[in-house]
């Protein structure tokens, strides 16, 4: 990669972080709108994302999203100054552009030379970003009028600080000074931590050098500070700091809305605790930058990998050698102390193996942020009233399965606001609320994430499933009928079955559950629905935790070495050939009353075999979702942990490999791919007679 | 740049190009020369990774023929196809000439097994004749693969038929084809 390609890329990775932050910011401050409340420090994190995006770009030299960032920045600076208004159609706005940004970035991704244009159509957001700008609000009447607040005070306070000031006067919030002493050195961490314990009880204006201070080793400061709260209950918050807060006194008569506060000037509290704080760093730490953070390309993650996966296939050599020498009498003494010191080597391996998977991993609030959003255009679009409650978006999984779930997860969630979901008249009518709920929810059971996405809406139709089921010949009438709710529920992954009659705009794309189904079991992933008909529908997607190392089980198939993911294995067991039984045209035992059918791996895969089949052989039950199946493999040879990698773009979608891997002593050997067997062997009707 | 005395043994990328701009006859091209069915085959440089004795490979079930399966090379997982089988002279004979050519086109790496490798030959620009029907061409099905002839400068006797990487690497259609032919299959079972 050349420094032009990689500085490209730079640009591209944090004007995406910009954007993310951004969007992230817009959700939070739709649904503070959502509950009444307006928060100005989220605002202002929206308009810095805004602004350093702008700078980057600059830096970059990209024009269009440096124009359009500009004009975005413009609106936020205008809102957050409150020359304009933050209402549903600018926060519209907002979203809009957050797309479009979305859009410059990939084809900024795909395209380097595609910059060069001006805003073109762009032209039209930017126009109405300009717009939605000046929607100025009725001139305020001088508030700060009521305040005994100092002419020199105000004329260092900056426009959008003031603007704050103006803001909480009006809502009829008590303004206090608070005067805090800080040592030098620790001036950072004490200012961040007095900000800290302000922060519940109020919003923090701005910082004034204040008056000297006593001891030259200490800053004073004066902090304007706006709370609906009595200064003792703001004093109390301080305890245990440098800090005196002093109410700024009221002239004449309280404004209307200020409601039961304090309108005489409260006595001077002083909190003179004196607590040394540590001082931790010195004065120069303030340059370093706060974030401890790289930014790592994932694929020299995957290099990483690669190189433990090799030392581990060094390490079985020497495991070979130590054999050889355990021999020989002569060198026993030698050989025990190289037990020893392999025994070491093998832990530090386990340890270097998982310090660079838990480098992979990231929260899956990556994802969620961005269902946030998408739900919050679809849910307007289709007309229906939504909250998406969304818990566990610190659940860590590797960051392939994350980017790869998002499309996957996002389709669930359409899937339930489009057929979920009732219009807020039928909710009513059945006597639920008319916002609908849908949950996600993730949490880690072990070494598998589960996310699990409800809403409460209709619940899947059984009989329309069956009917439609049967219309397109998955199953025959008697068929159905011996069905139990939950087989009929999973009915919705297959083909065709889960889009409406009537495309939609919603869900009516053409990709239907079945599409979901297959994406995930590629991230060797299961997904499951429970339904109930007219309380909600429940779906449970179970995922490893990483792709980079799985637990494998070893088999021998007809001379061949295959290796199974253990996740999805059941269980194995011996298989005498007395204890197969062959119902229409398949093999099938019968495992604990249940009938399990059978797939032998050499057949599947038709491999040459000569010898004729084996008496006894081993049965590797394994499972997907609903389905259950035997395989059956000659041997069993053990468990190893392997590293799975793609048989490579040309070969990619062989039917019934997920990848290879390098077993010790070198050997490539394939990774079957359990869904794609499943699937295939399940497939309906290929067989039939 | 100058063009005559110090014009190095072999001809580089650049000086090629530079020299056919020209429509000069002296431009040189070199070419990995490979055998197969005792004919020989010329493969562009640059598209060469490197070239390893043929190690073990794992069969990958379910492919057209020509795919013998994939190696692992350094912990990359590489698919190796028969080159003379997909140029259409049938299997190769495994021997002790049987080498791996490792090639790249793209992010696809891709091993080609060949009969024998030869070494690297000079040819003509000039003297380089568009694929004709001869050789059997058309038998082969190779026409595809083959952009041209031409008589080594190195090995006179020498007439080495130009592979382009490429389409050589592009499977999509025959694994297309056999899936399609396995989908309906007239097994006896």
């Amino acid at each position: 990669m050349n420094t032009q390609d990689r500085a490209r890329e730079e640009f591209l990775d944090e004007a995406q972080e910009n954007v993310d932050l951004l969007s992230r910011d817009l959700v939070k401050l739709d649904e503070g709108r959502a509950l009444g409340r307006f928060e100005p420090e989220v605002l202002n994190e929206a308009f810095r994302a805004v602004h350093s995006l702008k700078g980057v770009c600059g830096l970059f030299g990209m024009s269009r999203m440096g124009a359009l960032s500009h004009h975005l920045e413009n609106l936020l600076d205008g809102l957050r100054l409150g020359r304009a208004t933050l209402t549903p159609a600018t926060l519209d706005l907002l979203f809009e552009s957050v797309t479009a940004f979305h859009q410059l970035i990939r084809s900024a991704a795909s395209d380097p030379g595609d910059d060069a244009a001006g805003l073109g159509e762009l032209g039209d957001l930017a126009a109405r970003l300009d717009r939605a700008g000046t929607t100025a609000p009725q001139p305020e009447k001088d508030v700060l009028a009521g305040y005994a607040l100092d002419a020199d005070l105000l004329s260092v306070l900056t426009e959008y600080e003031e603007h704050r000031l103006r803001q909480s006067v009006s809502e009829g919030r008590q303004l206090y000074r608070v005067k805090a002493t800080f040592a030098i050195e620790t001036l950072d961490g004490g200012l961040k931590d007095v900000k800290a314990a302000l922060q519940p009880l109020g919003e923090t204006l701005a910082f004034l050098p204040g008056a000297d201070a006593a001891s030259p080793t200490d800053i004073d400061l004066d902090i304007l500070f706006a709370s609906p709260h009595t200064a003792s209950d703001v004093a109390g918050a301080l305890a245990g700091r440098r800090c005196s807060v002093l109410a700024i006194p009221r002239l004449g008569p309280a404004p209307p809305v200020a409601g039961p506060l304090p309108v005489t000037p409260e006595p001077r509290v002083q909190s003179e605790l004196r607590v040394e704080l540590e001082v931790e760093e010195p004065l120069e730490a303030s340059l370093r930058s706060v974030v401890q953070t790289v930014r790592v390309d994932i694929r020299k993650l995957d290099s990483l990998m690669n190189l433990v996966g090799e030392l581990g296939n060094v390490r079985a050599g020497l495991e070979e050698v130590l054999d050889t020498l355990r021999q020989q009498r002569t060198v026993l003494p030698v050989a025990r102390t190289m037990h020893r010191e392999m025994r070491a080597l093998e832990r530090k391996l386990d340890e270097l193996q998982a310090g660079v998977l838990d480098i992979r991993m990231v929260p899956l609030g990556q994802v969620f942020d961005k269902l946030a959003r998408v739900v919050r255009k679809l849910s307007r679009d289709a007309g229906k009233e939504l909250r998406l409650v969304i818990s566990g978006g610190e659940t860590e999984l590797d960051k392939l399965i994350v980017e790869e779930l998002s499309d996957p997860l996002m389709h669930v969630i359409r899937n339930a606001i489009d057929h979920g979901i009732e219009l807020p008249a039928v909710r009513r009518a059945s006597g639920k609320p008319e916002t609908g709920t849908v949950t996600v929810l993730a949490e880690q059971r072990g070494s598998h994430v589960v996310i699990e996405v409800s809403d409460d809406g209709a619940g899947l139709d059984e009989e329309r499933l069956l009917e439609k089921a049967i219309e397109r010949g998955v199953l025959d009438a008697a068929e159905a009928e011996a069905l139990t709710s939950r087989e009929i529920h999973n009915l919705i992954f297959l083909p065709g079955l889960s889009t409406k009659g009537v495309a939609d705009q919603i869900s009516g794309r053409g990709v239907g559950m079945d599409v979901v189904k297959t994406n995930i079991a590629r991230l060797s992933g299961i997904i499951d629905v429970t339904s109930e008909h007219g309380r909600g529908s429940h779906f449970s997607i179970q995922l490893p935790i990483t792709l980079a190392i799985v637990q494998a089980l070893v088999v021998r198939v007809a001379g061949r070495t295959y290796c199974i993911p253990l996740n999805s294995v059941l269980e194995s067991l011996r298989l005498g050939m007395d204890e197969v039984s062959t119902l229409s045209r398949r093999e099938v035992m019968t495992l604990r009353g249940q009938t399990l059918p059978l797939v032998r791996v050499e057949r599947f895969f038709e491999l040459p075999t000569e010898r004729p089949p084996r008496r006894r052989c081993f049965v590797v039950v394994v499972g997907l979702a609903q389905h259950r199946l035997g395989l059956v493999v000659d041997e069993l040879i053990g468990q190893e942990d392997i590293v799975v990698k793609a048989l490579g773009p040309a070969l990619d979608g062989t039917a019934g490999i997920a990848g290879a891997t390098e077993l010790g002593g070198k050997r490539t050997v394939l990774v079957l791919d359990v869904a794609a067997i499943v699937e295939e062997t399940m497939a309906p009707r290929t067989e039939a007679a | 740049m100058s063009f005559g005395a110090n014009t190095p043994p072999f001809a580089t990328e650049e000086t090629y190009l530079h020299a056919t701009d020209r429509g000069r006859d002296e431009a040189l091209t070199t070419l990995l020369c490979v055998y197969m069915a005792n004919e020989c085959f010329g493969l562009p440089t640059e598209s060469i990774r490197e070239i390893i004795k043929l190690s073990d490979i794992t069969e990958v079930p379910r492919l057209p023929g020509f795919l013998l399966g994939v190696i692992s090379v350094r912990g990359a997982i590489i698919p190796v196809m028969d080159l003379r089988d997909r140029v259409g002279l049938g299997r190769s004979v495994p021997g002790r000439g049987t080498r791996t050519v490792i090639v790249q086109h793209g992010a696809q790496r891709f091993g080609l097994a060949v009969e024998g490798v030869a070494g690297l030959e000079r040819f003509r620009a000039g003297a380089i004749e568009p694929a004709p029907a001869i050789f059997g061409a058309a038998r082969m099905g190779a026409e595809r693969y083959v952009s041209g002839l031409a008589r080594s400068l190195d090995s006179p006797e020498r007439i080495a038929m130009f592979l382009e990487i490429e389409p050589l690497l592009d499977i999509k259609g025959e694994l297309e084809r056999h899936r399609k032919l396995r989908s309906h299959p007239e097994t006896s079972t």
